[in-house]
């Protein structure tokens, strides 16, 4: 069973290999991406984190996810040496660098408990895997072609429980704002894909390494546990030492 | 002829010397140019961390010390900072040199250099290539080229690019009077 609904503006697509799946728990999964989308939207001047953004309301009075949302920012602010920061220039915070991964991989909590094994939960690019696809096999996952806006792939992995997320810019010139480094040039990478045991971990790793410019790929060398494919715009790839492990089909890794 | 030993023993010593210091200064580029970024780790604003003081300076040349050495050697050059390190992290100056420019970030625990992180590297001529890779972890490139395969998802930031773009449009438009 397949569904994909656009919200938040993006593609959000669920696949379910067991048999047990129903709507209900599709449903469920897609309410709860409408939820995300409506209290960490800053494009949505009536989510919460608006509010927060506006001073109409204190981050002590915010609900639960919003605190453990600023929460898991800070960490990852001090793991990334400041290269990921949800404060933006203007002093207002957009968590949406996190908050993509952090859901889909909550989505794929969601679908496990109902007692769901084989699936994909997929935003925009970035996706968490479990178990196994249709054909019984790992789920094979391209990695976009970052020189056109087709979805053409430059590198296949096989992945089973892995997350996988890309960060990049498609337009030369556009860039991640990098926090540290006002002058870095950006556009000499032009996309980062990083694999790590969940999607969340591996949206924000890939966020804040994409920032690091050449230098990212290294970041993500010296994380265990995650792999990288940095392309320039060269059209060169560069990747980790591991990453050639999910390039065969055969691969198993545990955590 | 004893004396003649005496007075050349030193100076061979000597001259030995110079010519390893000299020889070690040019083969060691890339550290020298490290060392210079580290007076001004403190200049980035945005890193909440403590000013090196002014310190000592000694020396970490290998080079032994000549033991007959009746007359004034000329030192060898400094080449680190010495002393104990405050833990955090630092960002050096973006250096020209010459062949790039290079910037690094040097991470401190328990008050010693951990980990020298390049955050800008020469890499566009073939030259600096080799002169990067010796200090860079070297890892696998390749060409990229489109795949035939089938694949059951696509990973990739156009989505995003596009739901940007979109969402920064219609946040355009809205504010259009």
């Amino acid at each position: 069973m397949q569904e994909t609904r656009i919200i938040m503006g993006m593609p959000v697509i669920l696949e379910v290999v067991d048999a047990h799946v129903t709507k209900e728990m599709f449903d469920e999964v897609f309410a709860y991406f409408v939820h995300i989308d409506e209290t960490f939207s800053v494009y949505k001047s009536t989510s919460e984190i608006s509010r927060i953004n506006r001073g109409e309301l204190l981050l002590e009075e915010a609900s639960e996810e919003m605190k453990t949302v600023f929460a898991l920012a800070e960490e990852t602010k001090q793991i990334t040496q400041g290269y990921f920061d949800i404060k933006k220039p203007d002093g207002s915070y957009d968590p949406s660098g996190l908050v993509k991964g952090w859901a889909i991989d909550h989505g794929a909590q969601l679908l496990r408990s109902r007692g769901l094994q084989n699936f994909f939960v997929h935003i925009a690019g970035d996706m968490q895997f479990s178990g196994k696809n249709f054909e019984g096999n790992k789920w094979s996952v391209g990695i976009q072609n970052p020189f056109n806006t087709l979805q053409e792939s430059v590198k296949t992995v096989y992945l089973s429980q892995e997350g996988i997320a890309t960060s990049g810019s498609y337009v030369r010139g556009d860039h991640i704002y990098n926090p540290l480094d006002h002058y870095e040039k950006m556009h000499e990478i032009v996309s980062l894909t990083v694999i790590g045991p969940n999607v969340y971990e591996a949206d924000r790793f890939a966020t804040a390494a994409y920032a690091m410019g050449k230098e990212g790929i290294h970041f993500i060398e010296r994380l265990p546990d995650f792999e990288g494919y940095l392309i320039d715009a060269n059209g060169i790839a560069t990747m980790t030492s591991g990453f050639t492990n999910y390039t065969s089909a055969s691969y198993a890794r545990t955590y | 002829m004893t004396s003649l030993k005496k007075i050349l023993v030193p100076v061979l010593f000597v001259a030995g010397f110079v010519i390893a210091v000299v020889f070690q200064r040019n083969t060691r580029s890339t550290e020298n140019i490290f060392v210079s970024t580290l007076p001004d780790v403190d200049t980035l604003e945005a890193i909440p961390t403590p000013v090196i003081p002014a310190q000592k300076l000694k020396t970490t040349t290998s080079i032994p010390t000549p033991v007959v050495s009746p007359t004034p050697v000329v030192s060898p050059t400094p080449m680190m900072p010495q002393g104990k390190y405050r833990d955090g992290t630092y960002v050096g100056d973006a250096v020209d040199a010459t062949y790039g420019i290079v910037q690094v970030k040097a991470v401190i625990t328990d008050g010693k250099l951990s980990d020298v992180v390049f955050l800008s590297y020469p890499n566009d001529r073939e030259n600096s290539i080799r002169i990067s890779t010796m200090a860079m972890p070297i890892l696998r490139q390749e060409a990229i080229s489109v795949q035939s395969e089938k694949v059951d998802a696509v990973s990739g930031a156009s989505y995003t690019s596009a739901a940007f773009k979109q969402s920064l449009g219609s946040a355009l438009l809205k504010c259009m009077m």
